[in-house]
C-alpha cells in the first residue's frame, strides 16, 4: 500500500526522492527492510553507485517535477567503496546548500546522510525523520507567495 | 473631431490615462523591480513614467511575448482536455512608446504575415493601439537619423511642446482614439495645424545609412576583418532580445504526462546553437553568427523584402556586453568610413 | 592621451615589433565607449587604453586566439583567472604576456555620465562593488608593468548585496529573488562573458537530457542561476563580468558570492591565488565541517 492509501482520505503526504548510493546506503536501505522496522513509505527510491554521481541538477529536476523533498544518503566519509566519492560530493552538497539557502528554501526539502551497509536502524530512523520534516514543511511552493 | 493635430496638456495627462484605462489594456512605461525603465502593464498613472527615455526591453513582446502558449493540455486517465488559454480579447494601449519601438511594428507586421499568417502575432497586433511619444534629441547610441523607417502604422505621436504636447494622428485607430477621448484633447495652435516644426526622428543630417552603405556591405562577407572586429563578441541573447525588429523565436514543448505545452519562445542568431545539427554547424566560429546578424538586418533582408531590420533604436549597442556597434560596423564594411572601430586597420 | 595609455601603446609596440606577441587583447576607445577588442601587429594602437570603463576579464576572449602567442593588459582579477585557467590545463602560461597595470578602480557602469563618460572625482560610492573588495591594484605576476604603481587603500570589508539579502526571512528571500529572476530573460549573457564558463556544450544546452526548459519563467530562471555558480563553485574569481553584463540589472553574482564567502571562511580557500591551485570542488579534506548531514 501506498502511504497515500493508508492514510484516510484528504490528508496530504509528502513525495520524498532518495538518491542512494549502492554500496552503503542502498544496502542499508535492505537491511531495514529485510529486519521488519518500519518506516514511513514516501521515499522513492533511486540507486546510484556513488553519493559523488549524484548532481544538483537531479536533486532540482526532482524537486522541479513533483518531490517535495529530496534525500541524498552515501558512505561515510572514509568509507567510500570508490575511497573518496563521498568526500568530494560532502563539498558539493555543501555548495548546493549555501544556494537553496540563498534561495529561501526551507532547509528540510533538502538532505544529506551517511548511512552504512550495517546501519538498517538508522535508515528507518533518517527516513522517518525526513518525512516528518517534510509533512510538516508543506508540499513544495512553486510560486513565491506559497507558504515555505 | 477628424483634425490631423490636437494640443495634450501635460496637466490632463491623467485624466486620459484614466478613461483609457476603462477601455483598454494600458501598457506604459514604468520602473521596474532594480527601478530600471521598462513596459508594462500600468492601472495607475501614479505608475507611470511617460517619458522619452528609452526603456531596456523594446515594445514588441505586446504583439510578439518572449513565451507565447500554443497549445496546452491536461490529461486525467485517458482523457484529454485542451486547457489552451484564449487570446487576451481586451485592446491594448501602448502609452508613451519610444518612436524607434512603436516604427518597429510595421517591419514586424510584414515579417509575421508574409508567407504564413502568423495568428498569435496578428491577433494580438491587430488589437494594439500605438501611442508614441517622440524623443527630443539622440542619445549616444541610437542613429533612427540614418534610417528611413516607416511611422505610418503609428496611431498617435506626441511630440513635446514645452510642457504640453502636440498630438499628430496618423491612422484612423488613432482618430478614433482622439475622438474617444476628445475631453483630454485641445486645439493644436494654429500655427501647427498643418505640421509639426520637429518631427520624429529627428531629420535625417546624414545621408540614410543603407542607401550608401549597401553596395560595398553586399561585398564585405569575405572581408578578413569581420574576424577581429566581431570576434569578441559573446554569443548571447542580448541584442537579440532587446530589439525591437528581431523575431527569431524557437518551438518549445514543455511538462509531461498530467500537463503539457507547446511555447513559441524567443531565440537568438547569435547563439552557437541557432546553426548546430547533429552533422554539421555552417557558423563555427562566432564572427560568423555576428555577421550573419548584421547582414540579414542591412543588406538580405531589405534586398529581398525593401525594409531594413533596424529602427536605429541604438539598444544593441548600449547593452552589448562588449560593446560592439553595429552602426560603426556597417558603415565600416559599408565603406563609409576608412577607419574600422577601434582603430583596428590593416596597414 | 594619458601617460599610461602612451606607455600602454609603446609597450605593445615594442611586443609585437619584438615578436613576443601575435595578438593583443586590449581595450579601444571609441564611439564614446571603452571596449575590448583584438589586436594585431597590422593594427593602429592609437586608441589603446586602460580607463575607469575596462571592466572586461579578456580572459575570456583568449579562446579566440587559441594556438597563438597573445598578450592582454590584465587587472588583478584577469591575473586570477589566469591562474584559474592554468590550473585547469586550458593554458599555457609561457604563451601568454601578461601587461600589468594600475588599476584606479572600475566605475560602476550605472553611474556613468548620461553620455557614458565617467564622473571627475574619485569617489568610492561610484565604484563596481569589487573594486571596494580589491587587495592589490597593482597587476601581480606581470611580465610587463607599465605606469606608476599605486597605492591600494584598505579593503572594505563585508559582502554589502550578500548580507543585505541574508537579512531576508526564506519567504522574503523567495519573493525578492522571483521579482529579480522575473526580469531575466535567458540571454545567458552572464555566462558568455564569464571566462571560465567554456564547457563546449553548457548544462543549458543538453537536450539528454534536456534539464531547463527554454521558457523563461517559473523555476527554471532560479535553476539556471544556482547550477551556473555551482559550476562556478570554486572557481570564480569574482570579476562581477556577469553582473555587469546582465542586461536587466540583476546581481546574478550574488549566488557566486555566497559561494566565495562561504569556502574562504570554510576552507580557507580563494581561487586564482596560483596556477597550480586545486579548485575547491576537485580537493576535499577528510574533516570537513558541515552541519546538516545526518
Amino acid at each position: 500500500m501506498t502511504a497515500e492509501e493508508k492514510k484516510p482520505a484528504g490528508s496530504w503526504e509528502p513525495t520524498l526522492v532518495g538518491f542512494l548510493c549502492n554500496w552503503c546506503s542502498y544496502a542499508g536501505a535492505d537491511l531495514a527492510g529485510t529486519s521488519r522496522i518500519p518506516y514511513a513509505c514516501n521515499i522513492r527510491i533511486v540507486r546510484v553507485p556513488c553519493s559523488a554521481r549524484v548532481d544538483p541538477l537531479m536533486v532540482l529536476r526532482a524537486l522541479r517535477d513533483g518531490a517535495d523533498g529530496v534525500l541524498v544518503s552515501g558512505c561515510h566519509p572514509g568509507d567510500c567503496h570508490y575511497q573518496v566519492g563521498n568526500l568530494h560530493a560532502r563539498r558539493k552538497f555543501i555548495a548546493l546548500q549555501l544556494l537553496l539557502e540563498l534561495a529561501g528554501m526551507d532547509a528540510r526539502r533538502f538532505r544529506v546522510s551517511w548511512v552504512s551497509a550495517s546501519e538498517g536502524r538508522k535508515w528507518a530512523q533518517v527516513v522517518q525523520e525526513v518525512t516528518d520534516d517534510l509533512r510538516a514543511a508543506g508540499p513544495f511552493p512553486h510560486n513565491a507567495d506559497d507558504a515555505a | 473631431m477628424n483634425a490631423r493635430y490636437y494640443t495634450l496638456r501635460q496637466a490632463d495627462l491623467p485624466a486620459l490615462f484614466d478613461r483609457a484605462r476603462g477601455d483598454y489594456d494600458v501598457i506604459a512605461k514604468r520602473r521596474d523591480a532594480n527601478g530600471n525603465l521598462c513596459y508594462g502593464p500600468a492601472t495607475s498613472f501614479a505608475d507611470v513614467d511617460f517619458t522619452a527615455e528609452q526603456p531596456r526591453l523594446s515594445a514588441k513582446a505586446c504583439a510578439f511575448p518572449q513565451i507565447e502558449e500554443l497549445t496546452r493540455y491536461r490529461r486525467e486517465g485517458r482523457t484529454f482536455t485542451d486547457a489552451t488559454p484564449a487570446a487576451p480579447a481586451r485592446p491594448a494601449l501602448l502609452f508613451g512608446v519610444n518612436m524607434c519601438d512603436a516604427a518597429a511594428f510595421e517591419i514586424l507586421d510584414k515579417v509575421f504575415s508574409w508567407d504564413y499568417k502568423d495568428d498569435p502575432y496578428l491577433e494580438r497586433r491587430a488589437r494594439t493601439t500605438l501611442f508614441a511619444l517622440a524623443c527630443d534629441a539622440l542619445q549616444i547610441d541610437c542613429f533612427c537619423d540614418r534610417l528611413d523607417f516607416p511611422t505610418a502604422a503609428v496611431d498617435l505621436i506626441a511630440y513635446r511642446r514645452g510642457d504640453d504636447y502636440l498630438v499628430e494622428v496618423r491612422t484612423e485607430k488613432g482618430a478614433a482614439l482622439a475622438e474617444k477621448y476628445a475631453a483630454c484633447f485641445g486645439p493644436a495652435p494654429a500655427a501647427e495645424a498643418t505640421g509639426p516644426g520637429a518631427t520624429s526622428p529627428p531629420a535625417a543630417k546624414k545621408p540614410p545609412l543603407l542607401e550608401e552603405a549597401r553596395p560595398q556591405l553586399s561585398r564585405s562577407f569575405d572581408h578578413e576583418d569581420w574576424a577581429l572586429l566581431a570576434g569578441t563578441c559573446v554569443g548571447c541573447g542580448t541584442c537579440t532580445y532587446l530589439c525591437p525588429t528581431c523575431h527569431c523565436f524557437d518551438i518549445q514543448d514543455e511538462g509531461g504526462p498530467a500537463e503539457g505545452r507547446r511555447l513559441r519562445v524567443w531565440d537568438h542568431c547569435t547563439g552557437r546553437t541557432f546553426t548546430q545539427m547533429p552533422a554539421h554547424q555552417p557558423r563555427d566560429r562566432q564572427f560568423q553568427r555576428y555577421r550573419q546578424r548584421l547582414l540579414h538586418k542591412f543588406w538580405y533582408y531589405p534586398e529581398r523584402f525593401g525594409p531594413i531590420l533596424c529602427t536605429g533604436c541604438g539598444r544593441c549597442i548600449t547593452f552589448c556586453p562588449v560593446k560592439i556597434n553595429i552602426r560603426e560596423l556597417v558603415e565600416y564594411f559599408g565603406g563609409l568610413k576608412a577607419t574600422p572601430p577601434g582603430g583596428a586597420r590593416r596597414k | 592621451m594619458t601617460p599610461l595609455n602612451a606607455e600602454l601603446q609603446a609597450a605593445v609596440r615594442r611586443l609585437f615589433d619584438d615578436g613576443r606577441i601575435q595578438y593583443f587583447l586590449g581595450y579601444v576607445e571609441d564611439y564614446g565607449h571603452t571596449f575590448p577588442a583584438i589586436l594585431t601587429p597590422a593594427s593602429d594602437l592609437a586608441r589603446l587604453t586602460f580607463d575607469r570603463r575596462s571592466y572586461h576579464n579578456l580572459a575570456r576572449f583568449l579562446d579566440e586566439v587559441r594556438g597563438a602567442k597573445v598578450g592582454l593588459v590584465c587587472k588583478a582579477c584577469e591575473v586570477a583567472t589566469l591562474n584559474v585557467l592554468a590550473a585547469e590545463n586550458q593554458l599555457a602560461r609561457e604563451n601568454v604576456v601578461v601587461v600589468g597595470v594600475p588599476c584606479p578602480a572600475m566605475v560602476d557602469p550605472g553611474r556613468l555620465n548620461a553620455d557614458s563618460s565617467v564622473p571627475a572625482g574619485d569617489d568610492p560610492a561610484l565604484w563596481q562593488e569589487k573594486c571596494r573588495r580589491c587587495p592589490e591594484r597593482n597587476t601581480p605576476d606581470a611580465d610587463v608593468f607599465v605606469g606608476e604603481r599605486v597605492s591600494t587603500p584598505p579593503p572594505a570589508p563585508g559582502w554589502p548585496l550578500l548580507e543585505e539579502h541574508e537579512r531576508r526571512s526564506p519567504a522574503e528571500r523567495r519573493a525578492w529573488l522571483a521579482a529579480q529572476l522575473a526580469l531575466c530573460i535567458r540571454c545567458y549573457a552572464c555566462r558568455l562573458v564569464c571566462p571560465l564558463c567554456y564547457c563546449r556544450q553548457c548544462f543549458v544546452e543538453d537536450n539528454k537530457p534536456q534539464w531547463l526548459d527554454k521558457s523563461a519563467d517559473g523555476e527554471n530562471n532560479l535553476h539556471y542561476h544556482v547550477i551556473r555558480a555551482l559550476h562556478l563553485a570554486g572557481r570564480c574569481i569574482e570579476c562581477q563580468e556577469c553582473s555587469r553584463a546582465c542586461p536587466v540589472g540583476i546581481p546574478v553574482d550574488l549566488f557566486n558570492q555566497v559561494l566565495s564567502r562561504d569556502f574562504a571562511q570554510r576552507f580557507g580557500f580563494a581561487a586564482g591565488r596560483a596556477p597550480d591551485q586545486k579548485a575547491a570542488l576537485v580537493d576535499y579534506q577528510r574533516d570537513d565541517k558541515e552541519d546538516f548531514i545526518l
